[in-house]
């Protein structure tokens, strides 16, 4: 009989298994019990200093004894102020980011983006986005820049989001990288400027009109058309014309999400005289925007285009344009063929509120531009 | 009505010359204002349960809460669900994050002026 098999060596196993276990439980236990202390003990605080905080932004006044507050209310104060701060803007804001500021936070927080560990710096970042300072946005344009980590470059693009101020624009857009060697995704820094809103804006129109950089150009565009910018509309008709196909693209799309009836002209000269689908279909997805009623002879005469993208939106286009539009496509509507196929779908899509969007079966790529893009061959990534 | 706390404590101290009830869901809400009608709600759009919109919806339908003031308070990128707050009969929006001031200010603009009518 081997040895391991002896019941009294069996045994002795056996309880030193169970041992083990009772220790690891214990050790969980004590772990979990530890926590909830400690975070116990972390709310009575935050429950103390709250109110001197929510009074603070109500009076205006900035509490001293939360400026000088020390060891653990110290970190209170900082917690709860971080935390109304994601919350608020105006005047709130930046009494809070001053109380930050007051305490040594805010330098605590820029030096902490200086650590060696990713995650840290990350944090940091993350925590800057709502301090929104002059000092945190010079910070996390360098972060966005010169980091490492493109987690950490990741955090301070979304972070300058939150800072509202044309800089941080700036800094965004010369971040998109047409090579696409940065890797910060386009989709991160565009929802970042998109998140500044019209503060956005100028940096964004400077942006459009750089032929020199055509990926960042193209953005530019689309979001001035997602931001609704419409003194921008001149600029984006101009683009139309861009040597660069995914310019060209962006310029017709921003303007039909724009929606400005002057630029019906510029999409039907798309619609019509050029030759790339892409731009063509786009075109008529825009004028279906538009709806501007000399547009229904053109979109009628795209029924038949040998394209279907093209004749799909054009269908759905004329279905945006009320009465006249569906006039047409009910005539076109009888019969067989591709034709009557695509007006029969557009009249029964037509009374949807939500405009003349391609439905899920058609590859969206082909209706619309959006992120993450497909960088056109030639330009890495 | 607001299922962030933070968000809660921002209002009622904002608001604290008031009378202010919170709620932290559509449900709660719909219960706090059958028990005691208010002179003006903030109704947070996205909740868990019964969405602000829901809960604005069923308020029009019930002839007593039909004139209830709301305003809705909505995240940046929810501001396209606003429209839809206004066609069930919002009176005003605000969008997180939010300043204090303004949202009072709106708050008294909204019942001075139902308290004109």
């Amino acid at each position: 009989m081997p040895g391991f098999l002896n019941p009294t060596v069996l045994l002795g196993l056996l309880a030193a298994g169970g041992a083990i276990g009772v220790a690891l439980l214990l050790l969980v236990a004590t772990r979990q019990a530890l926590r909830d202390l400690t975070r116990r003990r972390q709310d009575r605080l935050d429950s103390t200093v709250r109110p001197l905080i929510l009074r603070a932004v109500k009076s205006h006044r900035i509490p001293l004894d939360v400026v000088q507050a020390r060891g653990r209310r110290g970190r209170s104060a900082d917690r709860v102020t971080y935390r109304y701060l994601a919350q608020v803007r105006g005047g709130a804001h930046d009494l809070l980011a001053e109380i930050l500021e007051r305490r040594g936070t805010a330098a605590h927080t820029i030096r902490r983006t200086s650590k060696r560990r990713a995650h840290v710096r990350a944090c940091a970042a993350g925590l800057l986005g709502r301090i929104a300072s002059p000092a945190a946005q010079v910070r996390l344009e360098q972060l966005l820049r010169d980091d490492p980590s493109v987690r950490v470059r990741i955090v301070a693009a979304r972070a300058l989001g939150e800072v509202e101020m044309p800089g941080a624009a700036t800094a965004l857009l010369q971040a998109v990288d047409e090579d696409g060697t940065n890797a910060v995704p386009e989709g991160v820094i565009a929802s970042s400027l998109l998140a500044q809103g019209m503060t956005a804006a100028p940096a964004l129109r400077q942006a459009a009109q750089d032929p020199g950089r055509p990926f960042r150009q193209a953005m530019a565009m689309d979001l001035l058309g997602l931001l609704k910018d419409l003194a921008a509309w001149q600029i984006v008709a101009d683009n139309t014309c861009s040597a660069d196909p995914q310019v060209r693209l962006s310029a017709v799309g921003a303007l039909g999400e724009l929606g400005l009836r002057k630029a019906a002209h510029t999409l039907l000269a798309c619609l019509t005289e050029g030759n790339e689908t892409g731009v063509r279909s786009a075109a008529a997805w825009a004028l279906g925007r538009i709806r501007d009623p000399a547009s229904v002879a053109a979109l009628a005469r795209c029924l038949g285009d040998p394209d279907h993208r093209v004749a799909h939106n054009a269908a759905l286009a004329l279905a945006a344009h009320g009465k006249a539009g569906e006039h047409v496509l009910t005539q076109m509507a009888t019969g067989d063929g591709p034709t009557a196929a695509h007006a029969r779908e557009a009249l029964a899509h037509g009374a949807r509120p939500t405009g003349p969007r391609a439905p899920a079966a058609q590859p969206p790529a082909l209706d619309r531009p959006g992120y993450p893009r497909v960088r056109p061959p030639g330009r890495g990534g | 009505v607001d299922d962030e706390p933070d968000i809660r404590d921002l209002i009622s101290y904002t608001l604290e010359d008031c009378d202010v009830r919170v709620a932290s869901n559509g449900d709660q809400a719909l219960r706090e204002v059958a028990r005691q009608l208010p002179d003006i709600v903030i109704l947070d759009i996205m909740m868990p349960g019964i969405s602000g919109l829901r809960v604005l919806e069923l308020w029009r339908a019930d002839p007593v809460t039909a004139h209830l003031p709301v305003i809705l308070l909505t995240a940046k990128a929810q501001e396209t669900a606003v429209d839809r707050g206004f066609a069930l009969g919002a009176n005003d929006y605000v969008v997180k994050p939010f300043s204090p001031i303004e949202l009072a200010r709106r708050v008294a603009a909204l019942t001075t002026r139902q308290n004109r009518a």
